[in-house]
């Protein structure tokens, strides 16, 4: 069975460098699962290695971090990865996971057309908070970690086996937990972020075949 | 040349502006594409309800009828996303 892996991070703005290091995490469970890992990231988030790696060694699981559109999705310095109407059907019999904004609603619905087996983003721009002066060290960053920690539960569920449903729930119930963990807390925490989790959770969407899994 | 008309009814911007208010100066947001803001660049897209402005009024008023009407004290949320889907 094709247990491999593929994930883009470029970073090149501060957006994108917190995408970088909170892949990290998703990174060393792929490696301690023993799964074969294609990591483009920064300049390597390219179309041109993106195509090329995928015809090479069709991985299964695709992770995808940058910027988007409702038709794209963006690598370094924003260049166009894939494309509907362009290129699409590189996604084909694979399992997408996209961390950018929007490129579930037009990209995902097309990409299914066109056999992928499912598409797990958003149809909104993905919103989230970050303390200024932890740019250097985003993964201790606890106020971006209520984002990113549910968005990278859904692509450790992944790794684990679990079928795309079961991890697309699970990601949602984090998202839950952190709103309401915001709502109720008596510790000084800025419970204002709970409208950016909801956000987020309302407008990440499950696309596809829902049974399958990696 | 004609007064721009307004999209967003001052009242909804106020309510907007006063709860961005107490977002912690020490944070920014990113919103996708769009860019990183801090809440004082957030509060004068607002007041100038360009398109990042009028994003984050859709945020804030989706919360606030979520709060209204207890949606997070769903117990499922798989049966929420089924109800709202």
């Amino acid at each position: 069975m094709n247990r491999i892996f593929l994930i883009t991070r470029p970073k090149h703005d501060e957006t994108t460098c917190y995408l970088f290091y909170w892949g990290n995490e998703v990174l060393r469970i792929a490696k301690k699962k023993g799964i074969q890992v294609l990591d483009l990231q920064k300049k390597r988030a390219n179309k041109k290695e993106l195509v090329s790696i995928i015809k090479k060694k069709h991985p299964l699981l695709c992770f995808l971090n940058g910027h988007g559109g409702p038709d794209f999705v963006a690598g370094h310095s924003n260049e166009i990865l894939v494309k509907l109407g362009e290129n699409e059907e590189i996604l084909n019999s694979k399992i997408v996971y996209a961390l950018s904004c929007q490129s579930a609603k037009k990209l995902g619905i097309g990409s299914i057309k066109k056999g992928t087996i499912a598409y797990i983003g958003y149809d909104e721009d993905f919103v989230f908070t970050f303390k200024q002066g932890k740019l250097t060290r985003p993964a201790e960053d606890e106020t971006a970690s209520l984002f990113f920690k549910p968005s990278n539960q859904l692509i450790i569920s992944l790794l684990k086996g679990h079928t795309i449903e079961f991890a697309y729930n699970k990601s949602q119930e984090l998202f839950m937990k952190n709103i309401r963990k915001l709502l109720t807390s008596e510790s000084p925490v800025d419970s204002s972020d709970a409208k950016y989790l909801w956000w987020d959770m309302r407008h990440q969407v499950c696309l596809g075949d829902k049974k399958a899994t990696f | 040349m004609g007064k721009r008309k307004r999209k967003i009814k001052r009242e909804v911007k106020d309510l907007v502006i006063a709860r961005l208010g107490v977002l912690s100066p020490n944070k920014k947001i990113s919103i996708g594409s769009s860019g990183e803001f801090t809440r004082d660049e957030l509060i004068e897209r607002v007041e100038k309800e360009d398109e990042i402005g009028i994003k984050i009024v859709k945020i804030e008023l989706e919360y606030l009828r979520a709060i209204k009407e207890g949606d997070f004290y769903e117990q499922n949320i798989s049966d929420y996303q089924a109800k709202t889907r």
